[in-house]
């Protein structure tokens, strides 16, 4: 034993650093400084010292024998010698040669999302997420933009098992499996890495080309037994909706409606008015005068057979006020409420280690009878044997989850009710049953309150056992054989409860379960042996291995009609006393592959990278069935080279080049096969948005018929072609070429990221439309179309120095993407916009054609002097003439880019963070430039009766012969822009949004406490604190994410959650 | 042991090759004829023209919700904003060819297959089964035909990889009428008298059809749709036809004109051919009629969608004079006819008590069930009235609500025996043998006032609900007296039946006739007001301008849709 002491200052500023942590390797000895840097400890020779401070990057030294003073300086700064698993291996961060983003798995610990990419949007550069606050939802993620007219998603490995996320079912169809990445506990993550270039993703060849998202969960901690505890509370609640009219603004809007288009008001249905014609005002839109509404007379009954009074009438039971009639939002929101609770256990010794965790999750959503629960257990552990050449392990986590969700039932969801259920419909009658809309002058949308109370039993739950087991053995030094075989299961259970009702002219008169269970189960099996050696300054890095991957995908469903009472408990499918019907089926896929990578190295200057992989998929055919993916990197790192060694500005310099193919074999497991089906009848007919397909001709049309006209009874059925076989089906490909730089500055307390790409994806996997002649069975895989990407992406991020108490950090991203569809077969343009003399090619795949506008006919002469335009007239929009033939039609669109492309020209995130002494403070917000979108307009600005739905308070500002300003055209029944226009229809979608701000305090390591808690940290954390957008019109809610905000409706908010927590460790 | 792994064994199919007994081949032929109830309600209305034949002319609105509702039907009802790329358009055409594509499936499979064999196991022979299937090549060549004029005609014996290489103008406008007449000469050869299953087509059916196909082909258009010339050798051979027909007594007109609209006398005695539909057998929602899905009224018991709404024009034309013969050429001034007010007003012809839902009289032949406002959805833009021949009360054991919308499994006739006898009286006045037309036609007018019709439409106490007075035509005057009267008659016999806008193209009188219904009708609604007919264009829908450029530009765009 010997005694040690010495003190440990910031390297840049020479501060002492106070608490700073010095440990015994392998030990649970040891110390940390007090308030002027130094510490005392005593050591054995030739024991490891393991120095850490919060932000500062560890270092690890060796205790020379007899030594007594050992002093030291932490640099702050992006830890450069971070290991990033970067698939089939390990490697330093600082050695990467392609597009690889890490996620700061601190920066989001504290969010209240089940789901931990829901809370990666905007953090990283280049990845963007679908955000919903729908309890459970999962997140499509898009990793560099859109690529390919195929499947966008990324590939997923999580502890080196490759999940589906989205998996293709008989026809196909991609659909989410089990929500996404909603089953993985956050808190049992440790790191987070997206692979964003092709040279990157490479290594996992056939499926990678979307990009690929590591994820690996906690190991266990080296030293003693740790408990730590995490709780969270979070209250939710929608914080913005639409404005909608209320009961009086409709009746105005609906008066004002007709009697632009110069029909009697008192024919709309609803409401009856008193008005009349002042031509003293001017001639109006009919040239009649100008209107002039009086009074609005509400009436006593909506439906008096079924007690049905106007909400808010004065003789309601009810009360309330008739101008304003039901407010739906109010209606259909709750506050939220979300507990999280987690606990762990971790432990490790000379032979191995264990980490144990359990999760409860439980989340009421902002939206009536929204839920959604989770329950883990998560075991991570490993052995080791034979003087530790052998390590056994295994990660294993099972998850219950079940999710109460909205039910998209007639008329949508819940949350799309207050635009489609008038406000002058009551919630109930007056004899207390739930309302139905009654007839004329009310769309056939049901009362989202009875919806979502009707739909109260149903859920989704499943059961997912995830994980892997592996062996690692030290064959010789340097060289490893790996073994791994990992499972995903998943056992989804749903239950779809279809209740008797009759409200107003909706009705179903025959209760109805349905049960449906569907099996997912993926096997992977891969082996790698891996060397390692130099040669002098040469360093060797060889890997190969094979993988074998199993998908199987089973379902099986029954439905029963028929049930004597209608309680939860009653409806079970031997209780029903009616018709019954089953369905059914299974598919599967299998993926085989061999690969290497070879890495080297020369002086940490020179660095070069080769990967090779030979995939193989049951999804193509003979011909075709195996495709290669090569791949190969350069580095040099200019910071180590002679002339920039002892540089002061620049501590860290690197750039790269790295060029690489993966692929994509997103289509049917049965694409190359011509194929019949017996398909008797579809499941759904009627609506065709249920499954059905009205809408093409599909492989779900009935080949049952009463040839016999017995009216009823089982009918004789046939087959119908379903597929055209393409035995020479093959991947799809990108090609992307990407050149990288990092660099720190001023001893890495700057840092930052460069990337620059130009991505070719070819022989992209689609199902073009057929010739309408040629019928059945047109459905037919193709490789065709190529889309090419460039962008670039730049990561920033300061530390400052810190100063006794206080430290500062400030991060900030941006990235930009252009995809241009440079080729598509003629069968698929018209599957976009265009005419007959333009299409799609050389735009990008989501951009918008249309036709351009001028302002608003002010008056009968600027109509006549106009070019002939179906449905001009004063008030209306003025289309341009752009072919100059004086007729506006179909041939006056044109592609704009310069007005948007629904892509954002720069998308960014910032992220700040103050310590000052035990308390820390950090906020995040994210934006985007340069973007456009096309809200629902019609709804929200133009039509007045519109199906009998509700709509937006803009109607009440459109242009009338009194606010002849308005940019909104004179509403109306009858006439609507003549078709979508680049200015009218197309919005600023600009937009910046507060995400997330926490405040944390930490327990001062001197404390009292201390002798309880070896850490303790309370916080306090507010999301989607508000947001700015720049534009008028409806959808302000940039924080919902960038594809659904061209809808209107059936959007769950992303609320305003505020949680309080606390971090403890025992 | 890789390839072995990797191997993929499709589960729940099965291939071509499985397909070829002589069961699997009947089964393939229940397929074909399967497609005809797979029409639907948002766009393939195939089973049930009306939004292609109804709310194209002067006997209907679209309706629905506004008129951004089904917007597609709103451009085709106005014409001025008729568009290639018309999407419902495109869908009907892409449905009919899914139709063909079965046929000619089957017609391959029937003829790969031992003939002797065949008819020892199915007990039909091979002839036959191939008339079935050219019958319903032949009626789906027809809704084409009359919807697009130049179709795409592809038989059985063009490989699927060909199809892509016929154009739409091998055929000219009346040789394309000659291949369409043939696939129902066929049948009139090898069709039996009679069918064990109702649902497969007769000889007569096959005669009838082929009628029908000749009452098209007989008024000759030329390139910009305007007739020039007629036929007298065609309209002759469907005089012949028909006259065939009626030696046979297959077909009659039913007693009570009600009984053509409703379930219960389904496939009677006037149906020559019909769509089959059913309910409660083993699928989900019925097999029911889907095409008339949207077209329901909002009254109690009924919900979405209040779609193909009659015309003020419509109800005006119901009118009579006080020998019960309608007004002509100015029913459309004075009263018009909203109410049950206004059908006692004057005189009236009754088929507009099966036709129109009035307020005030009873919906659908229950005096309790009384129309009022609030069966249509939007009055503001389309007014109150409803169409009712598609419907059946929510009593019907044919009725299925799902939600908000219905199906009715009644049988959807194609071919009605009135119809056929109007043809005929046609024929023989565009012959001018017009004293053989009188009795015809007023054979339709008597049953239309039978004591059986009237009594249906009797209100709760007993009393008529209007003013009805039908008579008989004395005789018929000139030709072109006798041609307003048949079409006058016609219309009134088939408003409502999804035949108006085509029988107004074949006789080549569309811009005439619905620019002068344009002007008056603005005036009444509002949808109207930009409504107008071009000649030369909007007799014919586009061909879907998908169509065009999958074909890379192989198919020819009918004329001014370019």
């Amino acid at each position: 034993q010997q005694n040690l002491s010495g003190t440990i200052t910031d390297a840049e500023s020479g501060d002492p650093l106070i608490g700073a942590s010095i440990m015994l390797e392998g030990t649970t000895t040891g110390t940390v400084t007090d308030f002027e840097g130094k510490y005392m400890l005593s050591v054995t020779p030739d024991a490891t010292l393991v120095v850490s401070y919060t932000g500062y990057t560890t270092q690890r030294i060796k205790v020379e024998a007899g030594q007594s003073v050992l002093n030291l300086s932490l640099s702050s700064g992006v830890n450069f010698d971070e290991i990033v698993v970067t698939g089939y291996a390990t490697e330093r961060k600082k050695d990467l040669l392609g597009a690889v983003a890490v996620i700061n798995m601190e920066e989001i610990q504290d969010v209240a999302n089940p789901n931990v990419l829901q809370s990666i949007q905007g953090r990283t550069a280049g990845v963007n997420v679908d955000l919903s606050g729908d309890p459970g939802q999962g997140a499509r993620v898009q990793v560099r933009g859109t690529s390919t007219l195929n499947n966008n998603n990324p590939l997923y490995i999580v502890d080196g098992v490759p999940i589906e996320p989205f998996n293709t079912d008989a026809l196909g169809t991609g659909y989410a499996q089990n929500w996404g990445l909603s089953w993985l506990n956050p808190n049992d993550i440790e790191s987070v890495q997206v692979l964003k270039d092709a040279a990157s993703a490479s290594i996992y060849g056939s499926r990678a080309s979307n990009g690929v998202i590591i994820i690996t969960t906690r190991r266990p901690n080296s030293g003693k037994g740790k408990i730590s505890l995490n709780v969270r509370s979070s209250v939710e609640s929608w914080n913005r909706f639409d404005q909608l009219t209320n009961n009086e603004e409709r009746a105005r809007v609906e008066w004002q409606g007709a009697v632009n288009d110069g029909s009697d008001p008192n024919a709309t249905g609803v409401y009856t008015y008193e008005w009349r014609l002042d031509p003293s005002l001017g001639p109006g839109i009919q040239g009649t005068g100008v209107p002039v509404l009086e009074r609005i007379i509400y009436p006593e009954w909506l439906d008096e057979a079924d007690q049905l009074r106007p909400s808010g009438h004065p003789n309601s039971v009810y009360g309330g006020r008739i101008e304003e009639g039901t407010n739906y939002w109010d209606e259909i929101s709750q506050t939220g409420l979300v507990q999280n609770y987690d606990i762990s256990f971790t432990e490790s010794g000379e032979r191995g280690g264990v980490m144990f965790s359990a999760n409860y999750f439980n989340q009421k959503g902002v939206v009536i009878e929204t839920a959604y629960e989770r329950i883990g257990l998560r075991l991570n552990s490993y052995h080791k044997f034979f003087n530790d050449r052998i390590t056994i392990g295994e990660n294993l986590a099972v998850v219950r989850g079940d999710r109460q969700l909205l039910d998209s039932g007639f008329g949508g969801t819940a949350e799309a009710a207050p635009y489609r259920y008038k406000t002058i419909l009551p919630v109930r009658t007056e004899d207390g049953r739930f309302s139905g809309p009654p007839g004329g002058g009310f769309s056939d949308r049901d009362n989202p309150i009875a919806l979502a109370f009707d739909n109260r039993d149903d859920n989704v739950d499943n059961i997912k056992i995830f994980g892997n087991v592996y062996a690692n053995v030290d064959l010789l030094p340097g060289l490893t054989f790996s073994t791994n075989l990992g499972v995903d299961y998943d056992n989804i259970n749903s239950r779809d409860i279809f209740r008797t009702y009759s409200r107003g002219f909706l009705a179903n008169n025959i209760a109805e379960l349905t049960l449906t269970q569907s099996q997912f189960a993926s096997i992977v099996f891969n082996n790698t042996l891996a060397y390692k050696f130099d040669v002098g300054k040469n360093n060797f890095n060889i890997l190969v291995g094979t993988e074998a991957i199993e998908n199987t995908q089973r379902f099986s469903s029954a439905t029963a009609r028929e049930f004597a009472l209608e309680t939860n408990e009653y409806f079970q499918l031997g209780a029903a006393s009616g018709e019954r019907s089953n369905n059914g089926g299974e598919t599967g896929f299998s993926l085989f592959s061999y690969f290497g990578k070879v890495g080297y190295s020369f002086d940490d200057r020179y660095l070069a990278s080769f990967t090779l992989r030979r995939d193989g998929s049951s999804r193509f055919g003979a011909n075709n069935r195996f495709a290669v993916f090569p791949a190969a990197s350069l580095g040099w790192r200019i910071s180590q080279e002679p002339f920039l060694v002892n540089n002061n500005l620049i501590s860290d310099l690197k750039v790269r080049v790295a060029y690489g193919q993966t692929g994509n074999q997103f289509t049917a497991n049965d694409a190359t096969l011509a194929l019949y089906r017996a398909v008797y009848a579809p499941q759904n007919v009627v609506l065709p948005w249920g499954g059905g397909c009205a809408e093409t001709v599909c492989n779900d049309a009935a080949t049952a018929y009463d040839i016999g006209n017995n009216d009823s009874g089982i009918l004789p059925s046939g087959f119908l072609a379903i597929q055209t076989a393409n035995p020479d089906l093959k991947w799809e490909t990108s090609t992307e070429l990407n050149f990288g730089m990092d660099f720190g500055l001023k001893n890495d307390a700057i840092t930052g990221t460069f990337e620059v790409f130009n991505k070719m994806t070819e022989d992209i996997l689609i199902i073009p439309t057929a010739i309408g002649a040629f019928g059945d069975g047109a459905r037919r895989f193709v490789n065709a179309a190529d889309v090419k990407t460039t962008g670039w992406e730049l990561t920033l991020q300061y530390n400052s120095l810190v100063k006794k108490n206080f430290g500062f950090s400030v991060g900030a991203n941006f990235g930009s993407y252009r995809a241009i569809i440079t080729d598509l077969p003629e069968d698929l343009w018209t599957s976009y916009p265009g005419n007959q003399e333009q299409n799609i090619i050389g735009q990008a795949p989501n951009a918008f054609f249309g036709y351009r506008t001028d302002g608003i006919f002010q008056n009968a002469e600027e109509v006549a002097a106009h070019a002939s335009q179906t449905g001009a007239r004063v008030g209306a929009l003025r289309f341009v003439d752009l072919n100059g033939d004086n007729v506006i039609d179909a041939l006056d669109q044109e592609y704009d880019d310069s007005r948007g492309n629904g892509v954002a020209d720069v998308q960014f995130g910032v992220n700040v963070r103050l310590d000052y002494k035990n308390f820390d403070l950090t906020v995040f917000g994210w934006g985007a430039l340069g973007r456009t979108v096309a809200p629902d307009v019609f709804r929200m600005e133009l039509g007045s009766l519109n199906n009998g739905e509700n709509g937006g308070v803009a109607q009440l500002g459109a242009w009338s012969p009194t606010n002849t300003d308005s940019y909104i055209p004179a509403i109306s029944n009858s006439n609507q822009p003549f078709g979508f226009s680049l200015d009218y229809n197309l919005r600023n979608g600009n937009f910046f949004a507060f995400r997330q701000a926490t405040i944390g305090y930490t327990l001062p390591a001197v404390s009292g406490l201390r002798n309880v808690f070896s850490n303790l940290r309370i916080y306090l954390s507010a999301e989607n604190l508000g947001w700015i957008v720049d534009r008028n019109g409806p959808n302000q809610f940039p924080h919902v994410g960038w594809r659904v905000e061209n809808n209107v409706g059936g959007l769950y908010p992303k609320p305003l959650r505020i949680s309080l927590g606390f971090n403890a460790g025992f | 042991c890789s390839e072995e792994f990797l191997e993929f064994t499709p589960t729940g199919v099965v291939s071509s090759g499985d397909l070829e007994t002589p069961a699997a081949v009947e089964a393939m032929v229940v397929a074909a004829y399967a497609s005809l109830g797979n029409d639907g309600l948002l766009a393939h209305q195939y089973g049930d023209l009306w939004a292609w034949g109804t709310t194209r002319s002067d006997d209907g609105y679209k309706g629905g919700g506004g008129i951004g509702d089904q917007f597609p039907t709103h451009q085709t009802e106005v014409f001025t904003l008729n568009d290639p790329n018309n999407f419902n358009a495109n869908l009907n055409w892409r449905w009919i060819y899914a139709g063909i594509s079965r046929v000619n499936d089957a017609m391959r499979r029937i003829k790969a297959i031992d003939p002797a064999a065949y008819q020892a196991e199915v007990g039909v022979s091979v002839d036959q089964r191939l008339a079935e299937m050219r019958f319903l090549r032949g009626h789906y060549q027809f809704i084409l035909k009359i919807l697009h004029k130049y179709p795409v005609f592809v038989d059985e014996n063009v490989p699927k990889e060909e199809i892509i290489n016929i154009s739409n103008r091998v055929l000219s406008d009346q040789e394309g009428w000659a291949y369409i007449a043939d696939e129902f000469r066929a049948g009139v050869t090898s069709l039996p008298d009679v069918q064990a299953d109702e649902g497969r087509p007769t000889k007569n059916a096959a005669r009838a059809y082929l009628a029908k196909v000749l009452m098209y082909k007989a008024y000759i258009q030329d390139d910009n749709h305007q007739v020039i010339s007629i036929n007298a050798a065609e309209l002759q051979e469907a005089v012949d036809l028909i006259t065939t027909i009626e030696g046979t007594n297959e077909y009659a007109l039913h007693d009570d004109y009600a009984k053509n609209f409703l379930w219960e006398f389904e496939s009677g005695i006037e149906s020559v051919w019909a769509v089959m539909r059913s309910i409660n057998d083993g699928s989900n929602q019925g097999r029911g009629n889907f095409s008339t899905g949207l077209t329901s009224s909002l009254g109690p018991g009924y919900g979405c969608c209040s779609f193909n709404q009659p015309s003020q024009n419509l109800a005006n034309a119901y009118k009579t004079d006080e020998n019960g013969l309608p007004l002509h050429g100015d029913f459309n001034a004075g009263l018009q006819i909203q109410s049950i007010e206004d059908t006692r007003a004057t005189n009236m012809d009754p088929r507009i008590a099966h036709t129109i839902g009035l307020i005030g009289m009873p919906f659908k032949y229950d005096p309790n069930r009384i129309y009022d406002e609030s069966y249509s959805r939007v009055p503001g833009v389309y007014g109150f009235k409803m169409g009712m021949k598609d419907q059946e009360l929510p009593s019907s054991p044919a009725f299925r609500q799902y939600e908000a919308f219905f199906s009715i499994a009644r049988n959807t006739d194609q071919i009605r025996w009135a119809e056929v006898l109007l043809w005929k009286a046609e024929a023989l006045i565009e012959l001018n043998r017009i004293g053989e037309a009188l009795p015809i036609i007023n054979q339709i007018r008597r049953r239309a006032i039978s004591n059986a019709s009237l009594s249906r439409i009797m209100d709760a106490g007993g009393n008529p609900t209007g003013n009805w007075n039908v008579g008989e035509y004395t005789d018929l005057g000139s030709q072109d007296n006798a041609r307003q009267i048949l079409r006058m008659e016609r219309r009134l016999e088939l408003a409502f039946e999804s035949k108006r806008f085509f029988d107004l193209v074949r006789w080549g009188i569309a811009e005439e006739t619905l620019n002068q219904y344009f002007n008056e009708e603005r005036s009444r609604v509002a949808h109207l007001t930009d409504a107008l007919f071009t000649a030369g264009r909007d007799e014919y829908l586009a061909i879907p301008q998908q169509q065009i450029t999958i074909s890379q530009g192989l198919y020819v765009q009918n004329p001014g849709y370019n």
